[in-house]
This record gives C-alpha cells, sequence and structure tokens, in this order.
C-alpha cells in the first residue's frame, strides 16, 4: 500500500458522499458501506431490535439530509456518522427515562431476549448481558467510550473523532468508565479478583 | 490500566455482543433514502392524502403505517394502469412523520411509521398517451400546490354510515389551475395520526399505542400473500376509536402469523401489493372462510403473477356479517340511488366545518342486498 492511500482514500470518500447528494447509485454504495457498522452499533448500544431499527432509520435520515454539510466537519464520514448514532442513542435513553419517570409502579428492566447463535455461546452472552446491564448504570459519555472501544473496536484515534474530544480526554473517559464498571460489577456480586 | 482494569478489559474483550441483522429494514431504509435522492428533496416535510391502494403499496413493505402530514409539495409517479382502465400515481415520500415502537397486545413489537404518501386513481374515461400521463402528473402536482395554499373551494362535505357504521368524512374540493381548467376532488378527512401538530399526534399515536395493547381495535379488512402453499404475509387493517371519537384505521403486520420458512424480497412484496390491490392485475381463483380474531372472514383469493415470473396467492377478507364498508360494485349501486332521489330523508341539521355552519340533510338508502346507508349531506351554499 502506498503511504497516500489513506488519502486517497479520504479523497475517495469524500467524492462519494459528494456524488451522494445527487447520485441514487452513489447514495447506495455510500449506505450499504455503512449501514451494516452503523446498525450493530445501535444495537449494541441498546439491545433492543426495534430501538435499533428506529435508530439507524433516524440516523441515515439525518446524515443523508445533510451530506451537504458533511465536507465542513473535517472527520471521516464513518466516525460522523458515529457521531449522529452516539446522539441518537443519547435521546433514546433520554426518552425512556422520562417514559420511566412517567410509569408509576415497578418497572421492570429486562433486557429482551436473545437466541444464541452458533457463533456466540450462551456463557458469552451472560458475560455480555451482564456487562451491557452494568454499563446502564454508567453515564451516557462513559457508556459510549466503552461501547465504542470494546463492542465495535474503534481505535482510539477514530473514538476522538467521533465524540469531538482529545485523546487525553478519551483516555481519561475510559479509564473512569472502567472504574465505574468495576464498582457496579462488585456491587452486582461479580469476582474480579 | 491498573491490574483490576486489565480484568474488566478482559471481561469486556471476551464477551461476545449477540448479533442481530435485519435485511428488511436495511432495504427498505435503503428504499427510501434512494427514493429521497431521486426525488431531488433533501427533507422537509409533507402533505398528502392517503388512499388505500397507498396504504397498502406503502405498508405491506414495511408493516407500518402510512398517513401524510407537512407541508410541501409532492412529485407524483405514474405507478401504472388498473385492469378496469384506471391510471394510478403514487408517491412514496420517505419522510417519517410520526414514529415510534409500540406493542401488540401478545407482546409482538411494532414498528410504527406514518409516511408521506399518496395514491390517486383518475379516471377520466379517455386514452391517455405518454405525454397525456405526463400533463396528468404535472396536473397532480399542481393540485397538491394549490391544496397546501388552501387555493380551492369547498363544494361539499359528505358523512355516510354503512349499516350503522361511520365512514371517514369525505370533502369534495374544486380547484382551479393557472391555465384556467379546474379539478373537482373527493378527499377523506385527516384522521387523528394527521393531526396538524406533533404534540397532538403524538398524543393520538400514545393513544392507539395504548389501544392496541388493551387488544381494543377492530379488524376490518385483511391482506393476505401466499406463496409456496405458505402465508408469508398478512396485514390487518386496523380500526381504533380514540376517546374523543375519531376513528384511526391502520395497516399492520399480523402478530399471529407465525414465521414463515420462505419470504418473498421486499421488492417482491411491493409489486404483490402494487399488482394485487392497487392495479389489480390478477386472476380469480375462488374464496374461503377462515376464522380468525373471533371472527369468520371471508376471503377472495387471486394469483398474481410478479415480473420475475414467481406466483403467489393474493387475498383479500373482511368479517362475515353486515358490511361496514361499500365495495365498488355498492358504490355504483348508491350513486343511482342517489341520482333517482331513491332515498328517505331522515333529518336535517347544522354543523360547523371549517370554520363554517353547514346544513346537512340526512337520507337513508338501502341497496339490493339490504345493506343501509345513511348519507348527511351539506353544500356550503345551503349554509345558513
Amino acid at each position: 500500500m502506498s503511504l497516500d492511500a489513506p488519502t486517497e482514500l479520504a479523497e475517495g470518500e469524500r467524492t462519494l458522499v459528494l456524488a451522494a447528494q445527487t447520485d441514487p447509485d452513489a447514495a447506495g454504495r455510500l449506505f450499504d458501506k455503512h449501514y451494516p457498522e452503523i446498525f450493530r452499533y445501535l444495537y449494541h448500544s441498546t439491545l433492543d431490535h426495534a430501538a435499533a431499527e428506529d435508530l439507524t432509520s433516524n440516523v441515515f435520515f439525518s446524515a443523508f439530509r445533510h451530506l451537504g454539510f458533511f465536507r465542513w466537519r473535517r472527520i471521516p464520514f464513518r466516525a460522523w456518522l458515529y457521531r449522529i448514532a452516539a446522539n441518537e442513542v443519547r435521546m433514546h435513553y433520554r426518552r425512556q427515562k422520562r417514559l420511566l419517570a412517567a410509569n408509576a409502579g415497578p418497572v421492570d428492566l429486562e433486557y429482551p431476549g436473545v437466541e444464541p447463535t452458533a457463533e456466540t455461546t450462551a456463557a458469552a452472552q451472560d458475560d455480555y448481558r451482564l456487562l451491557h446491564r452494568a454499563l446502564r448504570e454508567l453515564g451516557q459519555k462513559y457508556r459510549t467510550v466503552i461501547v465504542l472501544r470494546y463492542f465495535e473496536g474503534r481505535p482510539l484515534s477514530e473514538i476522538c473523532e467521533i465524540l469531538n474530544q482529545r485523546e487525553g480526554t478519551i483516555k481519561s473517559q475510559l479509564h473512569r468508565a472502567l472504574a465505574q464498571l468495576k464498582e457496579v460489577l462488585v456491587r452486582a456480586g461479580v469476582s474480579l479478583a | 490500566m491498573s491490574e483490576n482494569h486489565e480484568r474488566i478489559e478482559a471481561l469486556l474483550k471476551g464477551a461476545v455482543p449477540p448479533e442481530y441483522q435485519s435485511d428488511e429494514h436495511r432495504q427498505q431504509l435503503r428504499h427510501q433514502i434512494l427514493s429521497r435522492i431521486e426525488t431531488g428533496r433533501a427533507g422537509g416535510h409533507l402533505r398528502a392524502r392517503w388512499k388505500t391502494a397507498a396504504l397498502l403499496l406503502g405498508v405491506l413493505c414495511v408493516a407500518a403505517a402510512a398517513t401524510e402530514l407537512g407541508l410541501q409539495v409532492h412529485r407524483y409517479y405514474f405507478e401504472g394502469r388498473a385492469r378496469d382502465g384506471a391510471y394510478i400515481f403514487t408517491t412514496t415520500e420517505p419522510e417519517r412523520t410520526y414514529g415510534g415502537t409500540n406493542h401488540h397486545a401478545n407482546g409482538t413489537p411494532l414498528r410504527i411509521s406514518s409516511m408521506g404518501m399518496t395514491g390517486i386513481r383518475t379516471d377520466s374515461g379517455k386514452e391517455l398517451d405518454a405525454a397525456g400521463i405526463e400533463q396528468q402528473r404535472k396536473d397532480l402536482e399542481e393540485i397538491d400546490a394549490l391544496r397546501q395554499r388552501n387555493a380551492r373551494e369547498l363544494l361539499s362535505v359528505t358523512d355516510d354510515a354503512v349499516n350503522g357504521k361511520v365512514q371517514p368524512r369525505v370533502y369534495t374540493f374544486r380547484y382551479v389551475r393557472a391555465d384556467g381548467r379546474t379539478e373537482v376532488t373527493c378527499e377523506p378527512a385527516p384522521g387523528p395520526l394527521q393531526d396538524p401538530s406533533p404534540a397532538q399526534r403524538e398524543r393520538a399515536g400514545e393513544e392507539i399505542a395504548e389501544l392496541r395493547q388493551k387488544g381494543q381495535r377492530e379488524v376490518s379488512y385483511v391482506w393476505a400473500t401466499e406463496f409456496e402453499g405458505h402465508v408469508v404475509q398478512r396485514t390487518l387493517a386496523c380500526r381504533y376509536t380514540l376517546s374523543d371519537g375519531r376513528e384511526e384505521t391502520i395497516a399492520e403486520g399480523d402478530p399471529e402469523l407465525p414465521a414463515a420458512a420462505k419470504v418473498l424480497t421486499p421488492e417482491q412484496s411491493r409489486e404483490v401489493a402494487r399488482l394485487g390491490a392497487a392495479l389489480r392485475q390478477r386472476e380469480l381463483l375462488g374464496s374461503e372462510q377462515v376464522q380468525m380474531y373471533g371472527k369468520t372472514f371471508n376471503f377472495t383469493k387471486y394469483s398474481v403473477t410478479l415480473s420475475d415470473g414467481t406466483r403467489v396467492v393474493w387475498s383479500e377478507g373482511e368479517p362475515q356479517g353486515p358490511k361496514t364498508s361499500l365495495t365498488e360494485a355498492d358504490w355504483k349501486e348508491l350513486h343511482k340511488l342517489i341520482a333517482g332521489h331513491q332515498g328517505q330523508t331522515l333529518s336535517t341539521y347544522e354543523e360547523e366545518v371549517l370554520g363554517k355552519v353547514l346544513q346537512f340533510t340526512m337520507v337513508k338508502y338501502v341497496l339490493s342486498d339490504g345493506t343501509e346507508v345513511i348519507r348527511s349531506y351539506s353544500e356550503p351554499g345551503s349554509t345558513q
């Protein structure tokens, strides 16, 4: 790969984004390229099929409506989409919070069931559920960095772009997020020894 | 990272997030976004009227509700020609104006998306060539723009009740085009999900969601698609009556339909609805009775052949018992009775409609099969 590859890649993406504003074929390619990862991120952030679909729709409607503004963001298109998606997740939980506050009586916070597949063992999924439940007790910004870093496997540099923060800030947030997660897990009786 | 953080990191890295993919959602969203780009519009709101065919076209693909709201001129497309000769035009605007996730009484989630969408059926009795179809399409767009400016004249208001079941109010308007030609249209009154403000729509949506969860709805019509001997898609027209007495009919995927082993692609589903319902390019196969939702439904079955050669069975069913809506043949008979003044005047009354006090005359008509239609009719000319 040549040293210019990332620049060429960015330029190619910029051209695609530009074309997608008016050309359905280009828009289709852009959509196909990014739909799976955005959907997966939103699903992992909510663990709710219907919510993930609704939020994914919101992300892409919003992104394609504002494609013309994208060139001013100066971040990769994917990071921009993740940024919109992270905001959708924040709004989703805010709406849920309001809904829960409005409902009297005990509220079941169980997550919808997810059938284990051939690729995922029940035990590993149990770990995930446990973590997901614990993450719900963290602040949104801590939850976001953990999902992006560990469930989505995004490098720190990209998380910085998505969240529009410096690397030091993200590292600090990750550190605090892990510390809080540890507290929640220990409180729930999980042994980390 | 501290030692404890390393352990948590190990836990995080070892956890396997569940995977979930929704090809149907991906296809649907892709289609909506590309449609928007094709229309050259980037957002904003829409205004439109919905009609049954358009409702089906939109809804069968997405198992959601189609309605219309907003304020922006549409672009119309020529969908095709119905077997009876009518020309069908639709808009397929993707803008979502009311959306959310509700649940059926059995807990099955239901995604509701209100979309701007209009289906127009025109039948002037004339054969249209390509230029004529294009002119018709442009005329529809011009009328749509006039509608949004309220540049129209109200000619009449009609309330029908079929065997006691009140139907949506219908307004008749006259539009005058830029070149002086006039057009008279019949337009249904907007439903609760088409209320002008988002807050009102939200409230109506919440009330409908509550009614749905309690099972307080009336299944008034059913559309089903069978493929290779299995029902792969079933959509219910569900009528909800809100606390203020208004009704909303929403087409919803049947939550009790078991998952099918074979499915149609979204494109095939859309073509089935287009050919089966909108264009009626179908061959009659027969009829059958099916018990569902505590009622006996009379289904009429048709064979529909898709462009890729796939053959499916398209069926439409309505509950047995007194009619609560009229068929095309019934409408023709009713219009003959009205033209012949073969009705019994029951009463007259006044009601404020669109800021005007109108005088209505209530007349009872009885169709040949015994169906009783009570029509309340008013023309602004009869204003007191």
